[in-house]
């Protein structure tokens, strides 16, 4: 029976320990070290005896395995030859797979006989289920019996229920290589609706799998400390009221230094979910590595910047864009054996990840040295598929962000690996809903970069303060290209509606923001002032945007929208103001793309 | 509020065991009326909180407020359900948890926490009324009166907030 209570400290370790595997794995490629074997064991061993320990004896057996083909390489029986460690990375994708399975599904069993067998080719051990039978099923054991299971596994449930005898859920799962719902459907069991009902209940008695982190001591000790010393200046204030003296120096000063020892705490809490590239990194080496195996190309890898840090929440959501650019680019970018020597480029290719920390932000930067984008492919391709129109002449730069247009894909052929028509579009989506950008520089034959631009945090926005039709909303600062003081320009009229600005030079068009955001059908509007725009632009849309006055800027904490209200067009998240108003933040990438839209 | 209605049957929250808390129903008032919602689906009710309208929302969407740092849909219940009475001065926010996040609906206040034992209630009737038939619950007598008992929980996850009817804004992509 599974253990439940340490499952979740288990996966969480797991999936350290697997990253670890995997990482002196793609080590023991380029030099078969005794210290990396010794490495790679260990992590091996570590996982199989933990696995044991809560009840995985599936998980544990096909660890086992694994551990009997590392323990032959220690001895030199067998030689880390790429095709052993290609099976050991492949046994460790499993497990990775697995675990995840088993934070949704404690009971979930992965069919492990390919990868069995794989490993076994090793060590000449031809009868994999033999030793899975000594171990049993685990599934079903005297636990079955007792009175108050905290997470009831799916066989149960049905028992209980009557759906389904004992002997017919355990014929069920000796026959198990697949889900026990699916089995016991196909055997005519039970119905399918039986099952859903029962998987419902197990959804309820499931726990809800909080996510953690690992934290430095260094900046726990910190976090104590500050809060510390906030309470000596709270107990300051307290007395400074309690004696009637608030006003006096002493007090002036605590409420002072409690402020500054605020700002402190707030940073360094911020810090507590910033994590490093290296993980995020070390997987994309992987991806990178996958594909070129596929196709039989020869790359390498170079890995900078790991120890710049991100908000975890950036990383997770960057991990899926950045296989997608990866795979593109060691797929269409990289150029095969026959290729490179063509244009006279050495025979293995280099890609490059790197991760720069700047002010605010973090960018990550890819670049590869293989043939560049083909812009007058590109562009023919795009006019072919109707994205664009046949006589614009569009800018260089331009044509390169044609590749992220949904529905755009250049593969002559569609291949496994890329070229499904679904992938840039998608990168551009999730660079944007995070506040990013990307820019992308190519020279044909001599390589492509990708520089993706990431806030480094989600949770604190330095926002500009507006007034919209007597309410107050919040602008993130980066998606404010300038501020306009409308009474200094000079506003022209183009049409009967259209107006525009001469912005030193630059032609903008001018529209209202609360034609975006109209006021609510209860609000009645007092004043009409519209004095200032703010510049936003959005790919290569620019506009100016009324609003009827500035409040100012502060940092605000963002919180996430929930349910329906996420999806109300316009704001991306809401937040507390200084004053403890509620207040929308404006989204406005979102309102130029539908100027834009509009314009069309 | 108790007294006006006449309603004796107010049970003190802990007198009961699990079973009696099903039958338990929050009575809150719109306008002159009385409704109930089930008291178990309720996750806290708040006093009176300053709401702030947003954008490209429907007429019923009050707006959001600020619960001690959480940001919250407000939505209005008279304007949902169509009840033509002055509004009250300082209502009371029912807070929910949905599968999709907390939402809130104002009523013009609290009057009881009742218990209504299932045999006094019409389970589903087919009437004709303000509200959706498929929100009614049922209608229970208390101490003479006619409750609504509605499904608050499922008329707050299920409506649609966004409007962009006034607004020249693309609608976003769920």
């Amino acid at each position: 029976m599974v253990d439940v209570d340490f499952l979740p400290t288990f996966l969480d370790e797991a999936s350290e320990t697997l990253e670890r595997w995997e990482s002196v794995c793609l080590k023991l490629e380029n030099s078969a070290s005794p210290e990396l074997l010794d490495d790679l064991f260990r992590s091996a061993h570590n996982i199989k005896g933990s696995s044991k320990s809560v009840g995985l004896v599936e998980f544990g057996a096909l660890v086992h395995r694994a551990e009997d083909v590392i323990t032959r390489m220690k001895n030199g029986e067998i030689k880390p030859n790429p095709s052993a460690i290609s099976a050991l990375l492949e046994c460790q994708k499993s497990l990775c797979d697995w675990v995840e399975k088993l934070r949704d599904e404690p009971t979930f069993v992965l069919p492990t006989q390919q990868i069995l067998e794989k490993l076994s080719e090793f060590l000449q051990v031809k009868d994999p289920e033999k030793m899975q039978e000594d171990l049993g099923f685990g599934l079903f054991d005297e636990d079955l019996a007792s009175k108050e299971p905290i997470h009831k596994d799916l066989g149960t449930i049905l028992i209980e229920a009557g759906s389904a005898s004992v002997q017919q859920i355990e014929d069920a799962v000796k026959l198990q290589s697949r889900r026990l719902g699916e089995v016991l459907v196909d055997t005519g069991v039970v119905t399918p609706d039986t099952i859903k009902a029962a998987l419902e209940i197990q959804k309820g008695t499931g726990h809800k799998q909080d996510e953690s982190i690992r934290v430095s001591l260094r900046k726990l000790d910190s976090v104590i400390r500050l809060i510390g010393e906030l309470s000596i200046q709270h107990a300051i204030v307290c007395n400074a009221r309690d004696v009637g003296t608030v006003n006096e120096f002493a007090s002036v000063e605590a409420i002072g230094l409690a402020h500054k020892v605020i700002q402190d705490l707030q940073s360094e809490a911020m810090s507590l979910r910033m994590q490093t590239l290296e993980v995020l990194f070390q997987r994309m080496e992987r991806v990178c590595r996958d594909v070129a195996m596929q196709q039989q190309k020869s790359i390498q890898v170079v890995l900078k910047g790991t120890e710049v840090e991100l908000d975890k929440t950036v990383i997770e959501r960057m991990k899926d864009p950045l296989v997608h650019i990866l795979r593109n680019a060691v797929d269409h970018g990289i150029e095969d054996a026959e290729g490179r020597a063509q244009s006279e480029k050495p025979a293995i290719a280099t890609l490059t990840i790197e991760g720069i920390q700047t002010a605010g932000n973090v960018s990550i930067r890819i670049s590869d040295d293989g043939r560049g984008l083909n812009e007058e492919r590109i562009l023919r391709k795009a006019i072919e598929r109707g994205l664009v129109s046949a006589s614009a002449k569009p800018s260089k730069e331009e044509i390169h962000q044609m590749i992220f247009l949904p529905g755009f894909s250049t593969a002559e052929k569609v291949t496994d690996v890329s070229g499904r028509g679904v992938g840039m579009d998608v990168v551009r989506r999730a660079v944007d809903d995070l506040g990013g950008s990307i820019a992308i520089e190519s020279r044909l034959g001599h390589g492509t970069q990708f520089l993706i631009n990431l806030p480094s945090t989600l949770s604190i926005v330095n926002a500009v303060v507006i007034n919209l039709s007597d309410k107050l909303y919040a602008v993130p600062v980066q998606d404010v290209e300038e501020v306009v003081d409308m009474s200094s320009v000079q506003i022209e009229r183009t049409t009967q509606r259209g107006r525009v600005i001469n912005l030193r030079g630059r032609i903008l068009p001018v529209e209202r923001l609360a034609t975006f955001l109209p006021p609510h059908t209860q609000d009645s509007i007092q004043s009409e002032r519209k004095s200032v725009a703010i510049i936003a632009r959005h790919q290569s849309t620019t506009v100016a945007l009324e609003v009827d006055g500035i409040v100012g800027q502060q940092s605000i904490v963002v919180r996430q929208l929930e349910g329906k209200l996420s999806q109300v067009p316009g704001f991306s998240g809401g937040t507390i103001l200084a004053s403890g108003e509620p207040s929308m933040i404006i989204h406005l990438p979102q309102i130029v793309k539908s100027y834009a839209s509009l314009a069309k | 509020m108790q007294e006006s209605l006449g309603l004796h049957t107010v049970v003190p929250l802990e007198s009961q065991g699990d079973a009696a808390d099903e039958n338990k129903y929050i009575i809150f008032a719109l306008g002159e009326e009385y409704y109930g919602a089930k008291l178990l689906e309720v996750r806290e009710v708040v006093e009176f909180l300053p709401t702030k309208s947003v954008p490209n929302t429907v007429p019923s969407f009050q707006g959001v407020c600020n619960l001690r740092g959480q940001i919250i849909g407000v939505v209005d219940l008279r304007i949902r359900f169509s009840i033509d009475a002055p509004k009250a001065t300082r209502s009371v926010l029912l807070v929910f948890d949905t599968e999709s996040g907390a939402i809130a609906s104002s009523v013009d206040q609290i009057a009881s926490v009742s218990v209504i034992l299932p045999n006094d209630v019409e389970w589903r009737p087919n009437i004709v009324s303000s509200i959706p038939s498929k929100y009614i619950i049922g209608i229970g007598k208390l101490d003479q009166k006619m409750i609504t008992i509605i499904d608050l929980k499922a008329v707050l996850s299920h409506d649609e907030l966004t409007n962009i009817e006034r607004s020249k804004m693309l609608v976003k992509e769920a």
